[in-house]
């Protein structure tokens, strides 16, 4: 027997089973024994009473946290009906009672949420005074915060000594003295968005009757009345619907409000949090590489702000709603729920709401943020460069915020257009006996133009209108390069120095004896004056090339510098984009590309008729003369 | 990966509810023998609040084109439903959380 009760026990489904079987006599048994084996004095001390052999119970209907007086004459005329009722007011009153508790847990979380601020301790959320995680956290964020203002003074401070590049310092340094103002009113700050976010939450709230949020309570009362006059009139089916429908209400309106509670005080939890590191986000804003975390503060906190709003507007129509669709309801129509769960909708409807409002909505403050501020940033800039244009202007000096007047940069001097060789060309050897050659005098043979790029007058781009400016700065550039390429020494004058060589060569091969050697010496020495010509000639070309090529660059960049201080000047004065700037400056830029393409195919083409030249003045028998008289010996 | 989305509010709220079902789902499984159920109570409670904020985030999202985004987040959402509807791998597997965390960091 002891086994048998031992595995009995050991099952524990059967147990379960025992006891809700107990459970539900317990709740049945008293209607069979009310309604069928009372004698009348016990029926009269129950509360029942009999008419026409038919028992009437006359007392309190109480299912979950329903109790309403009911009349009832319908439920025990026999013992399978007071089973069946039985039945149902048993799995009734468990299901209700278990949701309903539940739905009460979510309730009172969700009024203990909503009330939070006026718990002791936490009676603000950014209030130093009256919240302890504040009066705690911020001002060790604070400190630590200005220690990084003094950080960024370093910082700042260092990239000025060592001219690193890639940090606005003229930018920061402002941004940091106004930040290192600002994270002392961190505080006060955020008190003014969450207050004006907690100033219309609890307006919603208030609405609603004063921070109840008893959504369940008020619909108990509306099943309640449905559930009675069903059980009064024995309609099995409105009693089965209305229970199973109160189940239904309480799970989803206790979902609700727990998601609710837990949005109110997460909202409350995380607006804590952030305001303790209000300062070091201030901070955060001014580098470049820490603005990341900042711009995250900012949509976190600005969300956490705006997230109530609409979620307690959800729940004040709801409330509003439940009011409007069940005043007045019929008692006995099971449809009548529904005037409870479209409020349910709009809640759930509204929870899912906040949280997609919230994201959207702290982007969308940003936004605007960042629009007004730099509208009011432009603002200010483009008046004070307006204002700094029209000082200049009164003084005498360039156009304001249009970037001043650009001059090109000098052109260096020109190139000096190749060396005029000297001892070769038209000297006239001795002729006949021992008679001497004089190698003419330097400088007087032919060859060599005059550099007429040296002294070139440097082009400049003054005082001319700002829309012209770009087009100015490249046909500078432009007369630079013809310029250049106008000083370049032409070839003629190396096959004039090989020709003369050449002449000389054959008058010393006509010469007889000491007049041969004196006219070799005379051809070699004019081979040499000519060899040397020609390098030097190649030099200067060299070097002409050299210093076109940074004359175009110098133009070049002068031209960069004026398009962009122009566009910038443009772009502060708050109106009109630099589109034409930009494509002024491509093409000024394929200009001077195609330019310095020209320069370089030039220079080669130079230095190729130099080497021939070269070549052909050390055998000029591969090379014909062109004309020229012979020299004499 | 994109985690900015995890620290917003809807971020902290659908994470915390999604663990929440999860969690309650597997401390059901412990339970199990003693005949505790929660007759598939918290399935629903998942496809009902977790279903929701999708619809109501591809309505703000919306562009009114059916584009394979939203397509695939409807798969994922049914991959998800399904499995928390089977009654031993539903509890088991944490799959609203997961989908909940895909979604935000898609």
């Amino acid at each position: 027997m002891s086994s048998f009760l031992a595995k009995i026990l050991k099952n524990k489904k059967i147990v379960i089973l025992g006891f809700l079987l107990l459970f539900f006599a317990e709740l049945t048994i008293p209607i069979l024994v009310q309604g069928q084996s009372m004698t009348a004095e016990q029926k009269a001390y129950a509360g029942l009473t009999t008419t026409g052999g038919t028992s009437q119970y006359n007392t309190n209907f109480v299912i979950g946290s329903k109790s309403v007086a009911v009349s009832d004459s319908c439920h025990y005329k026999t013992t399978g009906d007071a089973f069946y009722y039985g039945l149902i007011y048993g799995v009734g009153y468990m299901a209700l009672t278990t949701v309903e508790t539940v739905a009460g847990w979510a309730t009172s979380m969700y009024k203990a949420a909503i009330s939070t601020g006026t718990y002791a301790g936490y009676a603000c959320d950014t209030c130093i005074e009256n919240n302890k995680i504040i009066k705690e956290g911020w001002p060790k964020a604070r400190d630590v915060a200005n220690m990084g203002i003094v950080l960024g003074f370093v910082f700042i401070g260092i990239t000025l000594t060592l001219r690193i590049s890639g940090y606005e310092v003229k930018k920061l340094l402002p941004q940091l003295i106004i930040v290192a103002l600002l994270i002392n009113f961190s505080l006060v700050i955020c008190g003014v968005f969450v207050d004006g976010a907690n100033t219309m939450v609890t307006f919603f709230i208030e609405k609603q009757g004063g921070l109840t949020g008893d959504f369940p309570a008020k619909a108990n009362g509306g099943f309640a009345n449905i559930l009675r006059a069903a059980w009064e009139g024995c309609k099995t089916t409105d009693m089965i619907s209305a229970i199973v429908g109160n189940i239904f209400y309480d799970i989803i309106y206790g979902g609700v409000l727990f998601l609710y509670a837990c949005l109110f005080f997460a909202r409350h939890i995380a607006l804590w949090i952030l305001t303790v590191f209000s300062p070091i986000a201030f901070i955060c804003g001014v580098f470049p590489f820490t603005q990341k975390i900042s711009k995250m503060w900012w949509s976190n906190f600005l969300g956490w702000c705006i997230i109530g709003i609409p979620g307690a507007f959800c729940v004040y129509i709801a409330d509003s709603v439940i009011g409007k669709l069940n005043s007045g309801a019929s008692n006995s129509e099971a449809g009548s729920i529904i005037g409870y769960l479209i409020p349910a909708g709009f809640l759930l409807v509204g929870f899912f709401l906040s949280l997609a409002i919230s994201a959207t909505g702290s982007d969308s403050v940003v936004g605007a943020g960042k629009w007004v501020g730099g509208f009011a940033l432009g603002a200010v800039s483009g008046a004070a460069a307006k204002g700094s244009g029209w000082a200049k202007r009164l003084t005498g000096g360039g156009n304001g915020s249009t970037g001043g007047t650009k001059t090109a940069p000098a052109g260096g001097s020109g190139p000096t257009g190749g060396r005029r060789p000297t001892g070769w060309g038209g000297g006239t050897p001795p002729v006949g006996g021992a008679g001497t050659m004089t190698p003419p005098p330097p400088g007087s043979g032919p060859g060599g133009r005059a550099a007429s790029g040296r002294n070139a007058p440097t082009p400049t781009v003054s005082g001319e209108p700002k829309q012209s400016f770009a087009y100015r700065a490249g046909r500078a550039t432009r007369n630079a390069y013809e310029k250049v390429t106008g000083v370049m020494p032409s070839t003629d004058t190396a096959y004039r120095a090989g020709r003369a060589t050449r002449n000389a060569y054959e008058a010393a091969k006509a010469a007889p004896g000491k007049a041969y050697d004196t006219t070799i010496d005379v051809a070699k020495s004019g081979y040499n004056a000519a060899a040397e010509g020609v390098k030097s000639r190649y030099e200067g070309i060299k070097e002409a090339g050299g210093i076109a090529e940074g004359w175009a660059k110098s133009g070049y960049e002068a031209t960069k510098e004026g398009i962009k201080s122009r566009y910038e000047g443009i772009k502060e004065a708050g109106g009109m984009v630099g589109s034409g700037a930009k494509s002024a400056g491509r093409w000024i830029k394929g200009k001077f590309e195609r330019s310095e393409t020209d320069i370089a195919s030039n220079i080669k083409d130079e230095q190729k008729h130099a080497e021939v030249a070269a070549k052909s003045g050390m055998d000029v028998s591969q090379r014909p003369p062109t004309g020229g008289s012979t020299p004499t010996v | 990966m994109n985690l900015e989305n995890i620290g917003s509010p809807e971020g902290v709220m659908m994470l915390s509810i999604a663990f929440i079902l999860d969690f309650l789902g597997f401390m059901l499984v412990f339970f199990a023998f003693a005949g505790v159920d929660d007759y598939g109570l918290l399935d629903i409670l998942g496809t009902v609040s977790i279903g929701g904020w999708l619809l109501i985030k591809q309505f703000f999202n919306s562009s009114g084109t059916v584009s394979a985004k939203k397509k695939m987040r409807g798969v994922k959402f049914l991959v998800s439903a399904v499995t928390e509807f089977c009654p031993i791998l539903g509890s088991i597997m944490p799959s609203w959380t997961i989908l909940v965390f895909s979604e935000l960091t898609s």
